[in-house]
């Protein structure tokens, strides 16, 4: 038991977020949708790994509001909330709805049998608590303060980008360093503060290299000469060096449209993970510190409720995928389909979490 | 002859006001549909394509230099599937069969070819939503010289819409606003896919317009007094009749019709593709679906007809489809495939687009008995 957690252990640092899943309509019995209709998803990734950024070292423990008195959550929404926290390295601090409380303490063998799973997936990623460490495969970066007049926005935008799947890192402005874009494809810079000289000659470097800079009007005046081709609705393109600066119209208010618009200007061509026939798996894409192994995790915030078998496709080769869940201590091969730029696997039904392996 | 599209609405403008509305199936000329068996992709899919075009007295004649834009079929979100399958074996007009008519019109001295869609409920470019289906849009922009994607549900490139008027008033809508791509171009294309319909029974190369509607106007999300500026949504209130267009564009002939799907889609995609005329339609069959136009109808499945069907009337094309499919194009509501709607290819038949019966119509190539694939025993 954690206690008081405005008074955590020594090296804990407890973030406040919300509980993982679809959120529901109210009485309704409906998942909520966003703006195109896909069910709109809470995960609390985004702030871990801000978190641990912001705190290095410390342990990161995760909490939400509990469930009203009278909510009886599925057992799905608790393994979903392990696995939201564990997958991006922070630990969950488990929260029993009424049900499950009075069912444990009345000793009722669906209660203990949940309470038991609930273990299992604690037990699981602490069998595999070197994944924490892997670093994100990204191809884009959030670079802010993340602090300040930019906190929500750029908050919002970490946790709205997520929901695209696109892989990205994140990064301080403060003490920005040119080897933490390498590799990437695009930059967003979200602030209504203009960065500084260093920052900015750096960010200009990245795009002078062949990268993006996705940012608005409070960047200040950007080099570069207009770009025509394809019509973006709430950005102009300005080609600078080998690379393009992508400058909205107007100074974005919505994180949502910056996250939509980001995926599109940074081109799906260089999408990580796509996955079909689910539109309720997050996807996070981690590499092992040696760069020979990749691993894809994949949770379906559904909790098993998307039954049609979903495909994943991701970028790059590899010579054996084999996937980690719940129902099994060891991985299971997975066959590769190959394509052109990437590979695809057929998923079984996940009820919860999948991490596909890749080797080579 | 083939005129360009300026020709045509000068020669439609004074046709229509002399043509009565319901124009006879014997004032038109004897339509030609080519078909063609093809089994697959591969290397034998340019030659099929090659003599489809062939049989139909050639591309050349219709596109050298000639502006051509063709409308393809991906409907809905590019995530979904039907099982594994990727959505061109399906329900999506297959990329190589898009590059391949690309670059046959090519070959023929196309000037430029337009690759046009609708894609899902986004302003995104048409290469990144098939990026998002793992296409590689730049077989397709390779293929011939001078391709362009567009798309059409928004504004796009153009400052505003362009109006298409329905000749003799239209059975739902005197006109549309479309994307300027429908009319910034010389020559209209339909590349559609094979399949059965939920809502209209059949989609072919006519329902394929309904996708040129663009969703700022006609989609869920669209402006009341304006287009929206994004397209938000599928065209839900087409089907239901639940509201109006925006009201910068023409509005619903008579609101008190029934608001039906099945009374209004065919009545509307008549209209849609009397508005703008297609000049050349090919339904691709080679693989398809069967029970629906897309993996999320219920019981829909993966079929391969190996059959590729061509015209420059899409009335007369779809008709012979039908028929490679097992259906009579003359049924009536209440018979198959028309189990739930009214029969398409009549209403665009009333407005003189073209006639849906086989015996006006010459078929070439593969007769339609050898072709047959029936739908419904698939």
């Amino acid at each position: 038991m954690c206690g008081d957690l405005s008074h955590p252990p020594t090296g804990v640092e407890v973030a406040k977020g919300e509980w993982p899943g679809i959120r529901m309509t109210p009485g309704e019995g409906d998942a909520s949708s966003g703006p195109t209709g896909a069910p709109w998803i809470d995960s609390n990734g985004w702030l871990a790994r801000l978190t641990h950024l912001e705190k290095p070292g410390k342990t990161v423990w995760l909490t939400a509001d509990p469930p009203k008195d009278n909510e009886i959550l599925p057992l799905s929404r608790h393994l979903i909330a392990i696995a939201d926290s564990a997958v991006y390295g922070g630990r969950w601090v488990v929260t029993l709805d009424k049900g499950l409380a009075d069912g444990l303490a009345a000793g009722a063998p669906k209660a203990v049998s949940g309470w038991q799973r609930m273990g299992a997936a604690m037990r699981f990623f602490d069998a595999h608590r070197e994944w924490a460490g892997w670093p994100v495969d990204a191809t884009v970066a959030v670079v802010s303060s993340f602090s300040g007049d930019d906190e929500f926005f750029s908050h919002e935008l970490l946790n709205l980008t997520a929901r695209t799947n696109v892989s990205y890192s994140i990064v301080m402005k403060e003490g920005l360093r040119p080897e933490s874009l390498r590799g990437l494809r695009a930059i967003i810079y979200p602030d209504t503060a203009p960065p500084s000289a260093a920052v900015r000659q750096i960010l200009l470097d990245f795009v002078a290299r062949g990268g993006m800079l996705i940012t608005g009007p409070k960047w200040g005046v950007a080099p570069g000469a207009p770009l025509s081709g394809e019509p973006y609705l709430r950005y102009h393109i300005l080609g600078l060096g080998k690379g393009r600066i992508a400058m909205a119209n107007q100074q974005p208010d919505d994180p949502y449209e910056v996250a939509q618009d980001a995926q599109i200007l940074a081109s799906h061509r260089y999408d990580q993970v796509r996955v079909f026939n689910s539109f309720v798996l997050g996807a996070y894409s981690t590499v092992s510190p040696d760069g020979k192994r990749r691993l894809q995790h994949l949770i379906n915030y559904g909790g098993g409720e998307d039954d049609d078998p979903a495909t994943a496709w991701i970028a790059g080769r590899a010579r054996a995928a084999r996937l980690w869940s719940f129902a099994s201590k060891e991985a299971q091969p997975l066959e590769i389909v190959p394509q052109r730029d990437g590979l695809e696997v057929h998923l079984p039904r996940l009820d919860v979490y999948g991490g596909i392996e890749l080797e080579g | 002859m083939y005129c360009t599209r300026r020709q045509w609405m000068a020669a439609a403008a004074g046709a229509i006001a002399a043509r009565p509305f319901r124009l006879r199936a014997a004032n038109v000329p004897t339509p030609r549909v080519a078909i063609e068996k093809c089994p697959d992709y591969g290397p034998e899919l340019l030659p099929a394509m090659q003599r489809l075009f062939d049989q139909l007295g050639g591309l050349e004649r219709l596109v050298k230099g000639k502006t051509v834009a063709v409308k393809i079929n991906m409907t809905g979100d590019a995530r979904y599937r039907l099982g594994r399958l990727p959505a061109e074996d399906t329900h999506y007009t297959h990329p190589r069969v898009i590059g391949a008519t690309v670059h046959l019109m090519g070959r023929a001295g196309a000037h430029r070819v337009r690759v046009l869609e609708s894609c899902w409920s986004s302003s995104e470019p048409l290469e990144e939503f098939m990026l998002q289906s793992n296409w590689e849009p730049r077989d397709i922009l390779n293929a011939a010289p001078r391709v362009e994607f567009e798309n059409t549900d928004y504004l796009g490139r153009a400052k505003q819409y362009a109006r298409f008027n329905t000749p003799h008033g239209g059975h739902m809508f005197r006109g549309f606003d479309l994307n300027h791509s429908y009319a910034d171009c010389d020559v209209f294309v339909s590349l559609a896919k094979m399949k059965e319909h939920a809502t209209a029974g059949v989609t072919l190369s006519i329902k394929n317009c309904f996708g040129t509607l663009p969703a700022t106007i006609y989609g869920d999300g669209a402006g009341v007094d304006e287009p929206s500026i994004e397209p938000h949504g599928g065209r839900g209130f087409i089907h239901s009749g639940s509201r109006q267009p925006s009201k910068s564009a023409p509005a619903e002939n008579d609101p008190s019709t029934p608001r039906d799907g099945g009374y209004r889609i065919p009545r509307v995609i008549a209209d849609v593709v009397a508005a703008r005329p297609v000049d050349l339609a090919i339904v691709e069959a080679v693989r398809t679906m069967a029970g629906g136009e897309g993996p999320w109808i219920e019981h829909s499945r993966a079929i391969r007809p190996g059959i590729l069907v061509a015209g420059t009337n899409c009335v007369a094309t779809d008709a012979v489809s039908m028929a490679v499919m097992g259906f009579d194009p003359m049924a009536k509501r209440g018979t198959p495939p028309f189990e739930t709607c009214d029969n398409t290819l009549e209403f665009a038949e009333q407005l003189g687009v073209g006639t849906r019966d086989l015996k006006r119509i010459e078929v070439l190539g593969t007769p339609i008995h050898q072709a047959l694939f029936r739908y419904r025993q698939a």
